[in-house]
Formats: C-alpha cells, structure tokens, sequence
C-alpha cells in the first residue's frame, strides 16, 4: 500500500481534518436480558489511526466490539463502513468487509499447524483435492514474515507459547486485505518484550493505512500507541480526546465520570477477634506473596482490574486452587486443600460465575440452598424436608427473594435473585467469613442496592465479608477498608472513607512502571 | 529406614507363594497323568494325556442352560484330567469364527464348536475341516449347508424328543381328544424336527385330532397370544395343548389360567406337553397342572461332547449323530428327575 | 524476532525428538511389544496361518474405528455403527435374490443414509450426538429384528462368501480392501481441506466458524462416512460368515470407541489420526489372539483387556503433559 503522507507526525495532524471516516458508528445500542449493555455509542474511525478504547469493566467495550466483529447483532443505530451500511451477520462477514477482532482469548485450531491456522476456511487445493501444502506453507511463510514474526509455518500451533499464538492469530488477519483490526486487550498475557513485538506490529498496520481499535487498561500503553482515545461509560461514549491533547487523569476522571459521596459507616473501627490472616500467599501463574487480615464484622474490599489475580485468590483460600503460603482461621494455622475443608471451618464463597459455578440451573431455589447444607438437613442419610423448607423459607424471607415458588427453576429468575440464592446457600452454611466475588455482577441497579444492604446487614451481624469487585463504587462504597490488586501482587491498602477513586486506580493503574519487570501471568 | 526394613519380609512371603503354588501345580500335573478312562480306545493314535481339546463357545451368558453345560464340561475335564482349550464368543458370531481361527492356529487336536449361529459358523467349519481337525457340534446344529465339515453332532435329538412328547400326549388323553400345537420358528430345521416328531406318534392314534397348528416362534408373549385366540376359537373343544418348549407352553397356560378364571374353561381338563423342559415347568408338572414334558440335562450334553470329542481325537470312528438321552416327565417320575436351573 | 527463535530451538534436542516419536507412535510401540512378547510366549504366534488370522481379526472392529475416527475428531460419537453392521448384513443377504450387484448397493446406501440423518440431526436440531445415535442405535436394531425376525439368514448368492475367502498369499482379501480404505480415509483427513477443517472443527469450533468454514458440512460428512464404512463392516461380515442376522455388530461400537481412543484421538476431538486408530486395532487384535494362544481363561480375557486400555491411556496422558509443560 502507497504512503501518501511524508511525515508520521504531520499525517496525526491531518486525521482529523480527513473528509470522511473510515468507519462511522452512530447510536448503537444493545440489551441483555436485564442489562442494558450499550445506550447509544457514537464514534468515528479513520484509516491509519490508532484509535484507543477506554472504560471500567462494564462499560460496553466487548459488547462494542462484538458487534463491529459480527458475533453479535445491534438493537439499534447503524454502523457505516467507507460509505456503505455495515450489517456482518458472522465474522466471516465482518472479516470479507475487512474488519477482525483479535481476540483476547487463544482461537487457533490446536493441532493444526500455524499455515493451517491462518488460511483456515480457505485452504489451497491442488487439482487432486490434497491441500497444496507448499503454497500453502510459503503464503504462511510471506503472511508471517510480511508482519515480521519468524515462527515456522509448518509448526503445531498447540506447540507454540501464548504470544507467539497471538503472532499467528495478528498473522492471520493481516494475511487478507483488511481495512480495522481490533485488538482487545492484547498485551494481558505478554511479557514485555512480546509487547514491543506487538507494538511494532501494530505500528507497521498504521503505516498501510488500517484502522486500529485497541482496547486497554493500561495507560501506559495507550499514550504510547494512540492517536485518539475514546472513553466509555455505562454504554455510552462520553468523549473522544486526541492523545496529544490529553493526560491520564482526564481519560480516568472521564472513566469513573461521577464523583460518590463518602460513606460515613465507614469509619468504623474494628476491635473484634481477628477471623482469617493470610500471608505471603503465593499461587504459580495467579498471584505472588499476598498477606492481609480481615477481622469480624468488617467488610473488607478487594479492588482490581480483571486478570489481576482477584478470583485466584479467593480460590486459593477456598481450596479450590493450589497455594503456598500460611492461613490463620481465627488465631489457629489451618490448611485448606478442598472446598469441604473451608466449609468446614466457616468458609463461604459466593463465585463470580455464578451461572457456572454457583448454582444447579435447572433446579428450582430450595433444592440449591439444600445443596451446601445436606449434612445439616439429614438424618440417617436421609434428607429431612419439612427442615429444608424451613431453612429455605427463612433465608428467602431474609434476604426478600422473589420467586413463584420454591421449586421454580432457578434459571428463569432474575440475576438478582438468582444471586440471592446463592447468597442464601452459603448463609445458611453460617459462615464467619464470606467472599464475595463480583456479587453484582450482571444484575440491575435495584437489585444491587438490595444485595448492598444484604452485605452491610451481615457484617453488621458480625460476619467477616471479603468483598471482591472491579466496580469502584461498589468497593468504595462498601468497604472498610480496601486493598489494591494488581497482577498478582497487593499494591496498596487504604481505609474506607478516607480514599477516593483516583486513589484506587493509581493503584491498580500506575503500579505497571515498576512492576512490569515481573509478569504475575506467566506465558 | 523402615523401608528396608520391610522388604525382605515382603519377599520372603512372595518366596513361600510361589513354592506353594508350584506345588500345586505339580499336584495338578499329576492328576493330568492319571490313567485314561474305560472307555478311551486303548489303541489310541495319541497318549490320552498328550489330547488337546479345543472349545469354541458361544458363551455362558445365554441361558441357565448354557452356565449348567460350562460349568459341567469343566468339572468333566477336571475329573479327566484334561485341560480343554476353550474361547468364549460372549454371542457374537464373528468373534467365534476368529476363535475357530485362534484354535486352529493353536493345532488342537480335536474341536468342540456350540455355534452362536448355525449358519454364520459355516465358513469356520469349514476352515477345521481343511485344516484336517475332526469336528464336534454340540448342542446346537449346524446349517445343513455345512454338515459335511462336521465329524459329529453331539446333543439332544429333536425328533426323540418330539415323539416323546407325541407318546405322553396320546397317554394323558388315553388316545382321543382334540389337540392345538404351538409350533417353533417356520425355517428353523429344529422346528421342522419337533413338529414331524410329535407328528409320527400322533397320526397313529385315528382318535386325536389336531384342531390348528400355529407358529409361536420360541416366544412366550406370542404362545399366549395364540392361545387366546384358539380359546375364542375352538373354547371347550380343545383337550390338550403341545408346544414347542416351555417357554411357549408357560404362555398357553397363562391365557388358560385367565379363561379359567373367566369361566369360559374348566380347570384342569386341557393338557399341556411340551418337547424341552424349563425348571418352571418341573415345578407345574409336580402340582399336576402341567401334564408332562421332556427332559434334556446340561450335565449329561456337556460330558457326551467332551467324551465323543476324545473318542475321535484318539481314531475312533462316532456315529454322525451322537445324541443324549431325553427322557419324558411326567407326575409319575418328576420326582426322580433334577429340577432342571433353567 | 530474536525471542521468537529461541524457545522453538531449546525444544528441539535429540531427546525430545525421540520423545516425539514416543508421544505420536505409542500405540504402534506397544503393538510392537505386544508382538514380541507373544511371539517369545508362543510357537505358534508367528505362524503364516496365525498372522493372516491376526490381521483378519482386525478387519470388523477396524472399519467401524477408521471411519469413527474423523467422527470423533470434529468432536461427535456415533453409537449406531454397530446396529448399521446389522442392518446392513441383513440386507446384503435378504436383497440377494435381485442380484449381488444391487445386495452391496443397497446396503451401502442403507449405511450411508443413516450416516447422513445421524449429522442432520445433530447439526440441524443441535442435539448432542450421544443422544441422536443412541436413539439411532437402538432404532436401527430394532427396525432390523422387526424386519428379518430373531433368525438368521443364510447367504444364497456363493460368490460373496467365495470373494471374501480369496486371499494374496496368507492376507486374505478382506485385509486388503480394508487397508486400502484405512489408507484412503487417513489420506483425506491429513491432505484435504475437508480433513484439516474437521480438525479446526473439533479443535476449535467457534475459531472454525469465524474463519468461515461450512461446519456443519464437514461433520454431517464425516458421520456420512462413518454410516458408510459401518455398511461396509456389515457387508465384509456377512460376506465372511455366509449368513446374516439383526444381532450381528451388538456392542461392536463400543470396541471402535476403545481402538479410537486407545489411538490416541482425544474424545472432545481437535486432535488424533487414523493411524494411531489402526495402531490400537492391531494391539488389541494381538492381545486377544495372543491371550487366546496362551490359553487364558476366556473369562479373564476382557480383564486383561480393560487393564491394557487404562494403563495404555494412563501412560499417554503422562506422557502428553509432559510434552505440553515442555512446550510452554
């Protein structure tokens, strides 16, 4: 492809002034059963610009770009590409008009070779049928090299390291003409180096005149790549900035978008019995040297990004995840190497899946509060059910659960109470402490403020509550005191009320300077 | 530390074990050379103790029957003192023509094939036979097509049987009456054999007429089915009733057992005989609601095949058919005859 | 470009070499051993008449495994091909008296039909292929005993049962039809797009979607192909028997299962080859002969079996993680 522009730096300048974008996105918007996921997103991409996506989890990034990718459908607005309506209806369509999304996520063919992979779905053929291995191995060879990776082309793609996976996938993207590459997310998993290669990469795509699309937490990363940065926020866009113009705190400040009031509870203090102390917890490829404590009747929030090694954690102190390091239950050092050990001792853990970790869809609430108490609810091995309704009957009342009845299915209930049973299945275990991970995630604002009381009313009984989430209000408001997550490693503690949001993304934000020498996921 | 410790005992008890079990093993060796029975030819083409035996099986699983056999042929060969080579099909007709196969390669001397299928082991049979291996069928014949690879057919007489059944019949109805037959599966030559059989015996008494003969396959559900249809039919007319085995005969008497109850028959006026006994069958025939049937023993099969096995390895000639004796029951012996575990 | 070589070569000693060779051929070395072992155990393993049994032996249980395997690689199972051995014997037999010509043609189309409504359903309706060829299995057998009855049918037409006897020397012609066949489909799974892409299906089957690839096609194929070579075990059964009856091929997918997975091809799919699946028939072929030379009870025999097939897998997964750790 010809470079028209002489200067690198003059042809930034020049976007803007560009007549017409590459692609325009007016109004987009799209519901979830429940969430609303985008309310109207609105953003213009020009060729050969490097336009970065910012906002918390949550605020409709993925959906976005699922839907530019062709995995899903819109409800409403329209996407223009070089002039035309843009409708894929598959990828396969988005990828013919040029558009692919490199996924965060591996989406190679495991036992294929890297050739294979990324001529998938058009292989060459010889006359005979049999694929023409040659060709095919030598357009491989070019797609590659024309991207500047050297990975061999007949190798098993299964056989290669994560980044050199996500060569071949950016190999494979590039091996047809296209016209907006999506990266999302694409340096969670890369070491340092990996990066760079990925950023040269990247470079050379702007060089030919493509779009980028590059999603990100990490400002470092984004002020380095970018000519333009969109935020977004509860699924809409709030601002397009050009980097030149723009700092860290602006683009954050825009992320967060509202300042909260402070809670006052907050400043509670707690002289109650130490419940859990854990320290110099280490789990391979998750998370390294984790020390806290958390006492009763304290609400302790854990704040960090995806991928920073939150829900590892709580794993590890479930038994669900192999750890090396010392656990405290109540002054007494414990061992914990199954789940039934934790229930044991007091422990309960409200999953951030909760679909697929925390509950038997099909059945209906009172079976799945039974679940996690058949010991308690039996005798003689048998189960006793005038005693399970009871229990159920308690809980559902306590924590104001609605459902037709208690043997409906629990997957036709809202995602608020479906989070109420699981929450109600591990209270009536009685625990001492309770995790809670992502507690509203995928539910509405009622339902939210609902399980927000739920949470206080249980700390205020005396349960210890690790609360741990990647909404900051959520954290903000809750907690008592918070510590900061960040790629495996803790790096920071605050007290409730006496931090703000700046504070907390700082943490979990700029601790990459000095922490980028040491990768909390291996590759 | 421990460890080492432990060790020597351990292999001190694997020591013991295996002197044990050598001495075992001698023990059986000379049960093997125990002296050859009365009956084995002494002019033997080959030491009594030098025969190999091979055994393709269908498979135990299929019916008491067949466990009664297995379990008969084994204490047979261990009171001999011959250790039979024996492959189990578990019912699958492919598999036992690989075992054939197997058994050949193994150059036995002699072979002792139940079929899965009469026809399906008609290649195989072939195969023996090539292969210069004299050939045992038991229990179970052979498509005619094959025939000629067989040595002998060692079993129950189908015929025998049936006109056992034919003379029990004429007796419990003292040479007059009208009867029905519940017949085997159409095609099948065992069907044919117990039909021509009952047949023979019964055309001679002038007085027995035989008001419908019906295909009830080997099948109880289809026995009673036809039943009821024949006491809709023919009702208080018919005296006695001859099935296939008993199996189909259970089922007529159940259809009876309903009519009775219904009124439409009387009690104990229509007789039942059937051509193979079950033991449910022995039990009815000691109450006195089943008339009569006829016994074949698992036990005596198994040791006819083994025996006639021998006889040809060591040169002697078999007739073609060897069969097993198949007494007729009645109340007036049942008691004499072991409850049959089948 | 300089951290991109440097793990491939640190893989790449003499040691993981042969390694590979271990991890891609384990069920040939343990054929090998098989072979040896009995051999030492037994005059008469290496005999001409017992080589040519062996191979014979593998020949039912063989083409059901060849032609499961693309099944299984794009991810399905299909539990029907040992009622289609059934069906299809039957009607090779009973379909004689309208010539041999029209016998084999039927019976392959029977295979192939069943093949074809097996992938329908499950790519069309979303059933999970457990299910759909389950139901299919015990319709199949059913349909057949209602058809043909509890008999068996005798082979009419001679020459079926004559070409089936030929023999090339001490292989007989069954063995080499059905080494040509094996070699056929090995061949259309490792050189066309169609075998790559079942491959991509199993392995990765939303990546296989992005990437454009007809899915539903290719495994809608595969089950074809998989009804087929069925029909083509019931016709080499019937063929090889003289006779046929509905009960033939009872369990026989459970035995294709064993040798599929025992070749090393993973049951989520993505991953394995007809090789590693003919290797498997072969051990399992030479332990049962083998087993039988030596005169184990027939009652032990399943036993010894079941315990080669768990060591067998056991012993694979250690040595596949291995190599996968190595490769990280």
């Amino acid at each position: 492809m010809l470079d028209r522009r002489v200067d690198e730096d003059r042809s930034r300048e020049c976007i803007a002034a560009a007549a017409e974008p590459l692609m325009r996105i007016r109004c987009i918007a799209k519901a979830f059963p429940g969430v609303r996921a985008l309310g109207g997103v609105n953003l213009d991409i020009f060729a050969g610009e490097v336009h970065a996506l910012c906002g918390e989890n949550g605020a409709g990034k993925s959906t976005l770009m699922k839907i530019l990718a062709g995995g899903i459908r819109p409800d409403e607005g329209e996407i223009l590409h070089s002039g035309a309506a843009y409708e894929p209806k598959n990828p396969r369509d988005a990828r013919n008009s040029g558009v692919v999304l490199i996924h965060q996520e591996m989406s190679l063919a495991p036992d294929l070779s890297v050739a294979e992979n990324i001529f998938l779905g058009s292989l060459p053929c010889k006359w005979n049928g049999m694929i023409d291995r040659r060709r095919l191995n030598d357009d491989a060879a070019r797609a590659l090299k024309a991207c500047g990776y050297d990975i061999d082309p007949a190798a098993r793609a299964g056989d290669l390291p994560i980044a050199r996976q996500q060569m071949v996938e950016i190999a494979r993207a590039t091996a047809f003409p296209c016209s907006v590459v999506i990266f999302d997310e694409p340096t969670a998993t890369l070491t340092e180096a990996e990066a760079e290669s990925l950023f040269r990469t990247i470079e050379r795509l702007r060089k030919n005149n493509v779009a980028i699309i590059y999603i990100s937490h990490k400002m470092k990363e984004i002020f380095r790549l970018s000519d333009r940065i969109s935020v977004l926020r509860d699924g809409e866009t709030q601002a397009t900035l050009r980097t030149a113009d723009a700092d860290e705190a602006q683009v954050m400040s825009l992320m967060i978008g509202r300042t909260l009031d402070r809670r006052p509870a907050s400043q509670r203090k707690f002289a109650g019995n130490q419940v859990l102390a854990v320290s110099g917890l280490s789990s391979p490829d998750a998370f390294e040297d984790v020390s806290f404590t958390i006492t009763e009747g304290e609400i302790l929030g854990l704040y960090g990004l995806v991928g920073a090694g939150r829900s590892e954690l709580a794993e590890a102190i479930f038994g669900l995840r192999q750890a090396n390091g010392a656990l405290l239950w109540q002054g007494r050092p414990v061992t914990v190497r199954r789940p039934r050990d934790a229930v044991a001792l007091g422990i309960g853990l409200v999953p951030q899946d909760r679909k697929k970790q925390g509950l038997v869809l099909g059945a209906g609430g009172r079976e799945n509060v039974i679940l996690a108490n058949l010991a308690k609810l039996s005798a003689w091995g048998l189960l006793r059910r005038a005693k399970a309704a009871a229990l159920y009957s308690e809980f559902a009342e306590r924590l104001r659960l609605r459902s037709a009845s208690p043997t409906t299915a629990v997957v036709t209930l809202s995602g608020g109470n479906q989070q109420k049973v699981v929450l109600a299945k591990w209270l009536a275990t009685d625990p001492r402490l309770l995790i809670l991970d992502e507690p509203t995630r995928g539910i509405d604002v009622g339902a939210k403020d609902e399980v927000y009381k739920i949470i206080r009313e249980l700390a205020g009984s005396g349960m210890a509550v690790l609360l741990i989430s990647s909404e900051m209000p959520e954290v903000l408001g809750l907690s008592d005191r918070i510590v900061t997550m960040h790629h495996g490693r803790l790096t920071g503690e605050f007290r409730g009320g006496e931090v703000g949001e700046e504070d907390l993304i700082r943490a979990v934000m700029s601790a990459d300077h000095d922490r980028r020498s040491k990768p909390a996921v291996a590759v | 530390m421990k460890r080492k410790y432990v060790q020597p005992r351990e292999e001190y008890i694997l020591f013991k074990t295996l002197i044990a079990s050598a001495a075992i093993g001698l023990a059986l060796i000379g049960n093997a050379l125990a002296a050859p029975p009365d009956w084995f030819p002494k002019d033997s083409k080959k030491p009594f103790e030098e025969i190999v035996v091979g055994f393709a099986n269908l498979g135990p699983s299929l019916n008491g029957y067949a466990a009664a056999y297995f379990k008969a042929f084994n204490e047979y060969a261990a009171e001999l003192g011959v250790k039979p080579i024996m492959t189990d099909a578990a019912l699958d007709p492919a598999r036992q023509a690989d075992q054939v196969r197997d058994l050949i390669a193994q150059q036995v001397d002699v072979m002792i094939v139940w079929p899965v299928n009469g026809k399906a082991i008609v290649p195989a049979a072939r195969q023996i036979a090539q292969a210069g291996i004299p050939l045992i069928i038991s229990n179970s014949m052979i498509d005619e097509s094959g025939m000629e690879a067989m040595t002998s057919y060692t079993g129950p007489d189908d015929y025998a049987e049936a006109q056992e059944a034919g003379k029990i019949m004429a007796a419990a109805l003292n040479g007059k009456g009208n009867i029905v037959l519940l017949n085997g599966t159409p095609g099948y030559r065992m069907a044919q054999l117990r039909y021509d059989g009952f047949m023979e015996v019964i055309s001679k008494y002038p007085d027995i007429k035989v008001l419908d003969s019906q295909p009830a396959d080997m099948s109880q559900a289809k026995g009673q089915t036809l039943m009821e249809n024949f006491i809709t039919r023919f009702g208080k007319q018919i005296d006695g009733v001859y099935s296939v085995d008993s199996g189909v005969g259970f089922g007529a008497l159940t259809a009876t057992r309903a009519a009775i109850q219904e009124g439409t028959l009387e009690a104990g006026k229509i007789k039942f005989v059937d051509a193979t006994m079950y033991g449910f069958v022995w039990d009815l025939i000691k109450t006195g609601e089943y008339y009569g049937s006829v016994y074949q023993s698992p036990e005596e099969d198994a040791r006819l095949a083994l025996r006639s096995a021998l006889k040809l390895a060591a040169g002697e000639k078999l007739k073609q058919f060897e069969y097993l004796e198949t007494p007729g029951v009645t109340k007036a012996n049942v008691d004499s005859i072991a409850r049959p575990n089948f | 470009m300089s951290l991109a070589t440097h793990r491939l070569q640190s893989s790449a000693t003499s040691f993981d070499g042969l390694k590979t060779i271990i991890r891609g051929n384990s069920v040939w070395l343990l054929a090998i051993a098989f072979a040896i072992f009995f051999s030492l155990q037994s005059a008469f393993f290496l005999t001409p008449f017992n080589i040519s049994n062996v191979l014979t032996q593998c020949v039912f249980v063989g083409l059901l495994a060849i032609g499961m395997t693309p099944v299984v690689i794009s991810g399905n199972i299909d539990l029907s091909v040992g009622a289609v051995v059934g069906l299809t014997a039957c009607i090779v037999v009973a379909l004689q008296p309208y010539g041999l010509g029209v016998a084999v043609l039927a019976a392959l189309a029977a295979g192939l039909l069943v093949g074809l409504v097996n992938g329908l359903i499950v790519e069309k309706m979303g059933i999970s292929s457990f299910i759909v060829t389950l139901a299919m299995m015990s319709g199949i057998r059913g349909l057949t005993f209602l058809a043909i009855g509890d008999i068996s049918l005798s082979s009419t037409d001679d020459r079926l049962n004559t070409f089936a006897m030929l023999a090339i020397g001490p292989i007989s012609i069954v063995v080499v039809l059905f080494a040509a066949l094996a070699a056929i489909v090995g061949v259309v799974l490792r050189f066309t797009s169609h075998g790559r892409n079942t491959y991509a299906i199993g392995g990765n089957r939303s990546a296989a979607v992005d990437a454009g690839i007809a899915v539903s096609r290719h495994v809608i194929a595969n089950f074809a192909l998989c009804g087929l070579m069925a029909a083509t075990c019931g016709i080499a059964m019937a063929a090889n028997l003289g006779a046929a009856a509905p009960s033939f091929g009872r369990d026989y997918e459970l035995l294709a299962i064993t040798a599929v997975v025992l070749g090393g091809t993973r049951l989520q799919g993505g991953k394995g080859g007809v090789a590693g699946t003919l290797g498997a028939v072969l051990a399992l072929a030479i332990l049962r002969n083998g087993l039988n030379l030596l005169r184990v009870s027939p009652f032990y025999i399943p036993v010894v079996v079941g315990l080669v097939l768990i060591m067998a897998l056991v012993l694979d997964r250690r040595v596949n993680r291995q190599a996968m750790r190595h490769g990280e």
